[in-house]
């Protein structure tokens, strides 16, 4: 266990826990939006798988990564708006829609990926996205390799977390967004078009989960593997709790989501002596408990989440 | 002939114009995808309706759905939202398993200990979730898939560990007893005496809900939790008790699965008909009795599915995709009000 | 010319007509009021007028042109600006945030801060509101929030401002204080449409009244020239009692008693502060005070729903101060809470297992496990007919009843555990006339057989007519019990802080 200090291990840790939070960080800073305007998409499992299967699958056929990446935010944009259509405009029930969508997920990668990627036996890979080094930075100690040797998918996420934070709290919009979750009446009776509003956070959210997805597929790992999600949309929607809906709050619970996943993996990679089954686990126990630790405080959730409005 | 037109249009039509058009939208995609639509669907009425080990099959597939349809049905009702039923199947199978492998009892003993034992693992892997909701608020959409996961794990865990094969090979347990099989009830097919007892407790579960003063309190904090409370309904309590029932159910959905068909535990046991039991529960309009027929549904497309895909090339997936656009449709025409977009159509051409 | 006219203004919603062609207009520089019970329409022609559900039938003209007013924004564009009843503010945002939520188009899309605050205060300066921009709207009382509602309108440019029964949530002072607002605002040219059912509010303050009976205009008159009893025989349709007739009261032994109770609001502020009284059988008590001095936290740690810090509440000698709900129903106290959509009924149980909530688990209505259900509908008949409710049967859904139908249905519920003591929470907001003076004789007739009443209402007219002795709350405290004819203006006095012996 002594190895578990040294620095070699902090670097390979913080690294793995980057990485393992990027993934959370778009599709959780979506979803925070999405919730922000009152509407709750449990449905992210789903559309991360498809995010993932269409970069992959686009990746594969094009050879270029961005087209990849393209490809997956027009899925995840085209999935938010038929959410947007379903839940919005005709006000059905969030959850039961979301879960609805995580099937489509499962079933819809699944049926396409056999149909198109089974020929061959083993398993067909594509190009990852290189990592960037940024000059100067990446030469620190420690953080160095571990913060700045990453994609440029990485850099994205986190670039985004200011940008949200800006539009949320200095701009028009982010009033308009906070008062769309909060009251939506009362944002109708200043002539805000609620509907608008969320049409765009819920397609912002589909884009955001999508790239997350592909993430996994395309800067995480290089292959489309049925499932690959393992639950990440679900911790997704902890994450945002968590993260009390604010951007930094979800950049900082995205990271300790992360670091309990990367512990996890570098447990397994050190083969340290618990049942693998058990350090498997680490991820989803966690996310429980940070529910539980979340639900000690006062709620910061958005008034009207999850409620339809209806303009009578 | 007038009640039964008021029953169509009041329990029927939704769910069977969601099935309609998600079977039309089905064809589409397959369509799209290059296969052969008609063979395709073919395959899938031959082994609804005709085919006697297809048939019989289906029934074998709808026997855990109704259970874990029912289940989450009765949580849907308290508004409890249970997408829990598949790590709950697992645990129930895993306490029945712990039983069926080391038991050398008759079945008539054997047997109702092993469901027992099921009805208490999966209620119990349920209650925790069930408890963070109703002390602390915690939302169990979050929480019930978090133990599906684990379950799995810890099913894993379990399988290399005491409930391992005496050969200690693979990552499963020995074979179940005989005493723990559950007796076949179709001559020439594998249907066993599960079914009959899933629908019974579907039934006895519709009791429950609409006679009892258990199901009245669940119903009414299903409905409106805070005027359920205000007039003295122990909300919490409700939510914990329907929790256990739900789990119960699922895990005794284990454990019929165990004695009845795999005969084996296993990590991978359940092809995720844990989340088929929120579509089942939905398109039954979360009616336990209506449970019965919309597990038969899903049933059917299960054993179909086989058919399907030895016939016609169409993996199972489809399965999926076809589920969710059944809850899709079904959670749309709630909200769809066509009539009065009709009127609002002719009052408008009227008044242009 | 009018600055705004309505003509044959139709609006029917499901199995109600709110407006059956009603004819409307506003001069300029007017106070206008719009006179009518709950129910009246008069809410609905406005918020016609604000562009929030367009018209069925009839037209609007602004400034003698017709025009089609399809949105909010609309309306806003035409100089038209509403405060609602219930405010339409996010308390999370501030009081600039709020002035300028939605003018995106005007402030610009990034926010100039500094700038837009020293607008909002100039602005509220010039009408001597006392706001601080930066303030959040959670932190503010109604009476500043109803502020911030004007000043929102008046940030639009609005010439003719709808306020929506403005002064159900404030005290008589306060009330005046608006009045001489609006006053400044006639005089500034803005015309000023009030929408209320209180006689002397239109009485004291509108320049012309029209009066709206179930969905249709019955008249509009000078203010000056109608006496009070003429208006409310056109509001109400027949001639008006304004008293409550009442034997005088005989107190009988404590009931109820409530010692130094502590309780914390949802933000975990301290809602009550020791809050001390006693109820007797045979009375009315009746607790006066502006809407969220911490009635609604009184009410509710009465019956069990929210739990005190510290403190005593003793039914009939027995503490149950932190006990569950259903063990202070147990001991003989009825409930009628504030809410009645969301806390008093199911709205989509039918009405005989609303009649029933409660009671689910009383030997009269189960055996064992399970239900009874002849006994369950032979009671559900009983009341049915004893209460008056008028409802097509007793499977009918609970929320399809007409308000007044379904308070009584809460009423005949919590009777029929024949109570000794009775919580009556707001029980008659938002009905018409009829169901109010249903609900006050049953009140009278149960303090005739020797219940104790505990009456919460933010209605002070209400208030002084049925009890026997008055506690006004105000900041979590009760600031005076005083007997029921003490002067209004005292009342008023008390129910912004100030202490009985101070003003008496």
């Amino acid at each position: 266990m002594a190895d578990i200090l040294t620095v070699a291990f902090l670097v390979t840790l913080v690294q793995a826990t980057v990485r393992m939070a990027t993934p959370l960080l778009f599709t959780a800073l979506g979803e925070a939006m999405s919730e922000r305007t009152g509407v709750l998409n449990i449905g992210l499992e789903g559309i991360m798988l498809i995010g993932a299967f269409t970069g992959f699958a686009v990746t594969f056929y094009t050879g270029a990564n961005w087209v990849g990446t393209v490809a997956a935010l027009i899925a995840g944009g085209l999935v938010g708006l038929a959410f947007a259509a379903v839940c919005v405009t005709l006000r059905s029930n969030q959850v039961i829609v979301g879960a609805a969508l995580n099937m489509l997920g499962i079933g819809l990668t699944g049926f396409l990926y056999r149909k198109y990627f089974t020929a061959s036996a083993t398993s067909i890979l594509i190009e990852r996205y290189e990592a960037i080094a940024i000059p100067g930075l990446s030469r620190l100690p420690i953080i160095g390799p571990a913060l700045f040797q990453q994609n440029i998918l990485v850099y994205i996420a986190f670039a985004l977390v200011p940008i949200a934070a800006f539009v949320l709290h200095k701009t028009s919009w982010g009033l308009e967004i906070i008062a769309a979750g909060q009251h939506p009446k009362a944002a109708d009776t200043v002539g805000i078009n609620v509907f608008r509003v969320r049409y765009i956070a819920v397609i912002v959210g589909g884009m955001l989960a999508a790239l997350g997805g592909s993430f996994l597929s395309m800067g995480h790992s290089v292959t489309f593997l049925e499932g690959m999600t393992t639950g990440r949309g679900f911790i997704s929607l902890a994450v945002v709790i968590f993260g009390r809906w604010s951007p930094f709050g979800v950049l900082a619970a995205a990271l300790l989501f992360g670091c309990a996943n990367a512990f996890q993996l570098r447990l397994q990679a050190m083969g340290v002596a618990i049942p693998h089954y058990i350090v498997l686990m680490i991820p989803y126990i966690f996310t429980i408990l940070a529910v539980v630790v979340a639900s000690k405080r006062i709620t910061a959730a958005p008034a009207a989440l999850a409620q339809p409005y209806e303009k009578v | 002939m007038n009640r039964f037109r008021e029953f169509f249009r009041t329990q029927l039509a939704k769910p069977l114009t969601a099935v309609g058009l998600a079977l039309i939208i089905g064809a589409l995609l397959l369509w799209l995808a290059g296969y052969d639509v008609p063979k395709a669907y073919f395959a899938l009425a031959n082994a609804a309706f005709f085919d006697y080990h297809y048939v019989a099959d289906g029934l074998l597939k709808t026997t855990p759905l109704i259970l874990l349809g029912a289940g989450v049905a009765f949580a849907f009702k308290a508004n409890v939202f249970n997408i829990g039923a598949e790590g709950q199947m697992y645990i129930g199978a895993l306490a029945a398993t712990w039983f069926a492998t080391r038991l050398d009892w008759p079945g008539f003993a054997l047997l109702p200990l092993i469901i027992l034992a099921g009805a208490i693992g999966g209620g119990l892997w349920a209650a925790l979730p069930g408890y963070l909701k109703a002390r602390l608020g915690v939302s169990e959409v979050i929480t019930t898939i978090m133990m599906n996961y684990i379950a799995i794990e810890l099913t894993g865990l379990l399988l290399s560990g005491p409930l391992q094969e005496l050969d200690r090979v693979y990552p499963r347990s020995d074979p179940i007893l005989a005493g723990a099989r559950l007796p076949f009830i179709l001559p020439g097919t594998r249907l066993h005496l599960g079914f009959l007892l899933a629908i019974l407790l579907a039934v006895g579960l519709s009791y429950l809900l609409l006679r009892t003063v258990f199901g009245y309190e669940a119903r009414a904090v299903g409905l409106s939790p805070t005027a359920a409370r205000t007039s003295g309904v122990n909300v919490q309590a409700t939510i914990l008790k329907t929790m256990l029932v739900s789990g119960g159910l699922a895990g005794i959905a284990g454990a019929v699965e165990l004695s009845g068909v795999t005969h084996q535990m296993f990590k991978h046991f359940s092809a995720g008909q844990g989340y088929d039991a929120i579509a089942v529960a939905l398109v039954a309009g979360n009616s336990p009795i209506g449970v019965i027929f919309s597990g038969w549904l899903f049933g059917v497309m299960r054993a179909g599915s086989n058919l399907m895909q030895r016939s016609a090339g169409v993996s199972w997936s489809f399965v999926y995709v076809f589920q969710a656009l059944v809850v899709v449709f079904i959670a749309i025409s709630g909200h769809l009000k066509v009539r009065e977009w009709l009127a609002a159509l002719k009052g408008g051409m009227a008044r242009g | 010319m009018d600055l705004v006219a309505m003509r044959g203004i139709c609006k029917a919603f499901p199995g109600v007509t709110a407006n059956d062609h009603v004819d409307f207009s506003v001069k300029p520089g007017e106070i206008h009021a719009l006179l009518g019970e709950n129910g009246a329409g008069k809410t609905t022609l406005m918020s016609i007028l604000y562009g929030f559900y367009t018209p069925d039938a009839g037209e609007i003209q602004v400034r003698g042109e017709r025009r089609e007013i399809n949105s909010p924004k609309d309306a806003m564009a035409l100089g038209i600006g509403m405060v609602h009843q219930h405010f339409m503010l996010v308390p999370q945002l501030t009081v600039v945030e709020s002035v300028v939520l939605g003018m995106g188009a005007r402030t610009g899309r990034v926010l100039n801060r500094r700038k837009l605050s020293r607008e909002v205060r100039e602005l509220g300066a010039r009408y001597g509101f006392a706001l601080n921009p930066e303030d959040y709207i959670w932190q503010l009382a109604v009476g500043l929030q109803q502020k911030v509602e004007i000043l929102k309108a008046l940030y639009r440019g609005a010439q003719t401002l709808i306020l929506d029964e403005p002064t159900a949530v404030l005290t008589p002072q306060e009330a005046e204080e608006l009045f001489t607002n609006l006053v400044r605002f006639k005089q500034d040219g803005h015309s000023i449409i009030l929408i209320t059912h209180k006689l002397d509010e239109v009485k004291r303050i509108a320049d012309r009244t029209t009066v709206m009976r179930q969905g249709a205009v019955v008249g509009t008159v000078e203010t000056a020239r109608v006496s009070k009893p003429e208006l409310a025989e056109m509001m109400v349709g027949r001639k008006v009692l304004f008293r409550v007739d009442k034997p005088p009261a005989a107190p009988g032994e404590v009931r109820l008693n409530v010692k130094a109770l502590t309780v914390l609001n949802d933000k975990r502020l301290p809602a009550l502060k020791g809050v001390s009284f006693e109820l007797c059988a045979g009375e009315i008590l009746g607790v006066a005070g502006v809407d969220g001095n911490g009635q609604l936290e009184l009410g509710e740690s009465l019956t069990g729903l929210r739990k005190p810090v510290s403190g005593e509440i003793a039914y009939k000698g027995r503490n149950v101060a932190g006990r569950a709900p259903a063990d202070i129903l147990s001991l003989g106290v009825g409930h009628i809470p504030e809410d009645r959509h969301k806390k008093g009924l199911i709205a989509d149980f039918s009405l005989e297992e609303n009649l029933m909530l409660g009671s689910q688990r009383s030997r009269r209505f189960c055996s064992g496990v399970a239900l009874n259900f002849p006994a369950i509908g032979a009671e559900a008949a009983r009341l049915i007919d004893d209460f008056d409710i008028r409802a097509p049967g007793p499977a009918i859904r609970a929320g399809n009843l007409s308000g007044g139908n379904q308070q009584k249905a809460v009423l005949a519920r919590e009777m029929s555990r024949d109570p000794d003591v009775l919580i009556a929470l707001q029980p008659t907001r938002g009905l018409d006339v009829g169901a109010i003076e249903y609900v006050h004789r049953r009140l009278i007739e149960a303090r005739q057989a020797g219940k104790a009443i505990l009456l919460v209402s933010t209605d002070l007219d209400e208030v002084m007519s049925l009890s026997d002795r008055i506690a006004v709350m105000y900041a979590g405290e009760i600031v005076g019990i005083v007997p029921p004819h003490t002067p209004r203006e005292q009342l008023g006095l008390m129910m912004a802080g100030a202490h009985a012996e101070v003003v008496a």
